[in-house]
């Protein structure tokens, strides 16, 4: 069941009807047994084992740490003990609580290194047996990847790793945690929540209120447009292209171009869909965009782009690689025989790096993603450590850095590296971005813009001029957006206005969006992951 | 908090009466349609507009059944000849099932005497294409009938939604929507007069394989439909009878299948195969296509013998000297024959 299928309307406003007419008390788990459902049809009832083993491993592990900690409190307060035996007591009950956490961790983790590396671990030791041997032994036609198990398993990591470094207490009820993992809008392609947040939101009192499911009703209608009108209608032109139906590098430029677009308009159309859902059950979720177009600097963009992901990367990779030991005696060897620039370098580069491989990997499994985990922590590395050489050039040039024309250079500046990012990963192999580049440099061929032949690859003049103006829409409202809240000022309008701008989106996403029998409209790009 | 429970509900019913029409305006404007004109040889939404149009009441024998049907039936020439008002209730590859639809709908504003099933579509797999299906489907409206149908849809390869909205289906041909589109929409359309009918003065000549041997079985979602269409037309008061309009690919098995089956039904079944020399059927000159389908020629000369049929075996009215509404069009029909013999 897809989020954009009629099914998924359906199953929604279903569960709507039951939510409502539970009591209020009872809502949550109107709201679970709509989530396993959920994830029975959206996968496959094979899937379910895995998040129950995640969650329940998770969930115990937390229990056992919380507990021993309340232990520890409970000796601490309980007897006169001196400074020392507090010590060795809290250590005591720390290295209980780290075998806990080293368990869940290997035993989570583990089963996600499975399903996703498995296949390719299995390509490679095959390549290497067949060199030696002449015959590949290993099969992975066992291997399954069940739905969202990326999402759901770094959700229920961030919360054991919360509670194992006592930012909050642990969950008593696994009901109320497996809510938490398997919580139908978010399951499938995140946001990655936070318990502190999702946890908490799950937990109030979900009352009925027509405002707020309106504003709900109003976001998913912004989602279904950007995925079905604008995502959709893109993938047809860029899947053609990349499909390798074009040879000429101005067409590739444009799908180049393209498929920026593609992955916004999909993933935060995703996004959109789900929180909007979420909001009609009166639950909050975690903004995972905030108009990364928009981006001056690409640590900018990242902390704009997949807000949940890098904020996940941040709080539970990179802030501890920072202040762990070995970063701690590295710094500490920097300062004593690097000069200020080279010790500043050392202080970035490893822990950026570890985080953005380990970001790669977690978005794929093959070299693609490893090049692409090492060219943004090369990007992110250089930006920081040229910082004052930078800024030292632009006052050499004499730019004025206030001007709207310097941001906006900054803009597309940030938008190119993007685009390169999406270079190394869309085209489906190095080889692949290989051939592009060679194509952009020795084949531009300009005039395939002009002749017809762009029109070739599933939009024609029409479907391009709607897509230019979806696109000035989507501008549009972004842009509005970054200086008000859009459903905020429509709610002030008078109704007839209103209700004209909410039929017009009705009967755009009905009309224009790329769905229903004849299109093979393609799944969220995000899924994958 | 009751005024304010109030207020948000008659929002709601006021939000649901603006969409549900302009949901409908855009499922008509979109549908694709087929307007009957010299080169088009499915005219169904057309024929269902001047279906639609017809004074109740006023249609004594329906026709049903495939192309074969609105190929070699013409209801005009028959109330020419007769006064006998007839109507071509036909589709392309129109199934059991989808002609039980058909009736059902068609029976809503007439009362005929007679139904004539034509048995050509025992030719076509179980799988029927889903543009043939939407063909006929869509000029239908939502009934319990076509909501049942569509629930079981999915096994012809055409999803339920589709099959209710086929605004769903068609919301794409926004690329190319033409004026007649929006008269569609806006009601402004004028039905046609041929009662169903489709003339073609091609000829393409062809011959009988009625001796070959071939397997053959009733299918027993076909039985279980035409048993429901007996019902039907029993509750209807209408007479209905099996037929095989002559074609070329048509082969003994099958006939005798037929032949059971009417048995079983208790119904007269018509093999027109054996009467094709008293019909006078020629397959060098009587038949239009490679798809067995017949000309004016040979549609004339079968129309010519089921008058005879139905004078001699049911008591059906002349109209000629009463019906203004089809002595009208026949005039307009005459018209267009004419017009078209000359091309």
């Amino acid at each position: 069941m897809s989020i954009t299928s009629a099914y998924f309307v359906f199953f929604l406003f279903l569960l709507f009807l039951l939510f409502y007419l539970c009591p209020v008390r009872h809502r949550w788990l109107v709201l679970l047994a709509g989530s396993v459902c959920f994830y029975l049809v959206a996968g496959a009832i094979r899937f379910l084992p895995f998040l129950v083993f995640t969650s329940g491993v998770v969930w115990i592990c937390a229990r056992q740490i919380g507990r021993c900690y309340e232990a520890l409190d409970e000796k601490l307060k309980a007897e006169g003990l001196d400074r020392t035996a507090k010590k060795a007591l809290r250590e005591q009950y720390r290295k209980k609580a780290r075998r806990l956490l080293c368990l869940a961790l290997i035993l989570c983790i583990g089963l996600l290194c499975v399903t996703k590396f498995t296949k390719y671990a299995v390509r490679y030791l095959n390549l290497a047996a067949a060199a030696l041997c002449g015959r590949a032994p290993f099969h992975a036609e066992w291997v399954i990847v069940p739905l969202g198990i990326s999402y759901y398993t770094f959700s229920v990591v961030g919360y054991l790793l919360d509670v194992y470094w006592k930012r909050y207490s642990y969950e008593p009820d696994f009901l109320r945690f497996f809510l938490y993992a398997i919580y139908f809008p978010h399951i499938v392609q995140g946001p990655i929540s936070r318990y502190s947040l999702l946890g908490q939101e799950l937990k109030k009192e979900l009352r009925f209120d027509s405002r707020r499911i309106a504003f709900g009703m109003e976001l998913m209608l912004w989602g279904f447009f950007k995925k079905l009108v604008i995502a959709d209608r893109l993938n047809q032109f860029v899947s053609a292209v990349y499909n390798g139906q074009s040879q000429a590098g101005s067409i590739y430029i444009v799908a180049i171009l393209f498929d920026a677009f593609q992955i916004y308009t999909d993933f935060s159309g995703y996004t959109d869909i789900v929180r909007g859902a979420s909001q009609i059950f009166g639950v909050e979720l975690e903004q995972n965009f905030n108009h990364p177009f928009f981006s001056k600097t690409v640590p900018e963009y990242w902390r704009r782009w997949h807000m949940s992901l890098g904020g996940w990367f941040k709080d539970y990779v990179y802030y501890p690689c920072t202040i762990s030991h070995f970063m701690k005696r590295l710094n500490k060897w920097a300062k004593n025989t690097l000069s200020e620039r080279g010790s500043r370098f050392t202080a970035v580069v490893f822990p950026v790096f570890v985080t953005w491989v380990l970001t790669g990997l977690w978005h794929g499994t093959g070299k693609t993603y490893l090049c692409w985990g090492i060219y943004y922590s090369t990007l992110i590395t250089i930006s920081a450590a040229f910082q004052p050489e930078f800024e030292a050039l632009t006052k050499l040039l004499r730019i004025r850095t206030e001007t709207f024309s310097w941001q906006l250079f900054r803009m597309l500046r940030t938008f190119c590296c993007f685009m390169g990012g999406r270079l190394l990963t869309r085209p489906g192999s190095l080889f692949n971005t290989r051939r592009v580049i060679w194509n952009i440099f020795h084949n531009l061929c300009p005039w395939c813009l002009t002749d017809g032949t762009i029109f070739q690859f599933g939009l024609d003049w029409p479907q391009l001029c709607l897509l230019a103006v979806s696109i000035l829409v989507l501008w549009a409202v972004s842009m509005m957006q970054e200086r008000f809240s859009v459903r905020e000022a429509l709610e002030r309008q008078n109704i007839v206005f209103r209700w004209i701008i909410i039929f017009t989106a009705i009967f755009s996403i009905l009309i224009f969006g790329i769905y229903g029998q004849g299109y093979d409209a393609s799944a969220f790009m995000y899924e994958a992951f | 908090m009751t005024t304010q429970l109030r207020k948000k509900g008659i929002k709601l019913i006021c939000f649901l009466l603006i969409f549900c029409p302009l949901f409908l305006f855009f499922q008509k404007l979109f549908q694709a349609k087929w307007i009957a004109n010299i080169r088009d040889s499915s005219g169904l939404t057309s024929t269902w507009i001047e279906y639609r149009n017809l004074e109740p009441d006023t249609v004594d024998v329906f026709f049903v059944g495939t192309s074969h049907v609105y190929s070699a039936i013409d209801p005009m020439y028959i109330y020419s000849e007769s006064g006998i008002t007839s109507f071509a209730l036909a589709g392309p590859g129109l199934r059991e099932d989808l002609s039980y639809q058909v009736l059902k709908e068609a029976f809503r504003t007439q009362s005929p005497s007679v139904v004539l099933m034509d048995m050509s579509s025992i030719h076509f797999s179980e799988q029927q294409s889903e543009a043939k299906i939407h063909k006929v489907l869509d000029q239908l409206p939502i009934t319990g009938e076509k909501i049942n149908y569509a629930l079981t849809s999915n096994s012809q390869g055409l999803p339920p939604l589709d099959a209710l909205f086929p605004f769903f289906r068609y919301h794409s041909r926004w690329t190319n929507l033409r004026v007649r589109d929006f008269e569609y929409a806006s009601g402004s359309l004028k039905g046609g007069f041929c009662r169903g009918h489709f003339i073609s003065y091609k000829t393409v000549p062809t011959k009988y394989h009625f001796n070959k041997k071939v397997d053959f079985t009733l299918q027993d979602r076909d039985v279980e439909y035409l048993k429901r269409i007996k019902k039907l037309c029993e509750e209807n008061g209408a007479n209905m009878i099996l037929y095989k309009i002559p074609a070329p690919t048509w082969y003994k098995s099958q006939s005798k299948s037929c032949e059971k089956l009417a048995e079983t039904l208790g119904v007269p079944w018509l093999e027109l195969y054996y009467k094709r020399d008293e019909i006078g059927l020629d397959p060098a000159v009587d038949f239009r296509d490679k798809h067995d389908h017949l000309n004016q020629n040979g549609c004339e000369k079968l129309c010519r013998y089921l008058i005879g049929y139905l004078e001699e075996n049911y008591q059906l009215e002349d109209q000629r000297a009463t019906n203004q509404q089809w002595n009208k069009d026949l005039k307009k029909y005459l018209r267009r024959l004419k017009k078209i013999k000359k091309q």
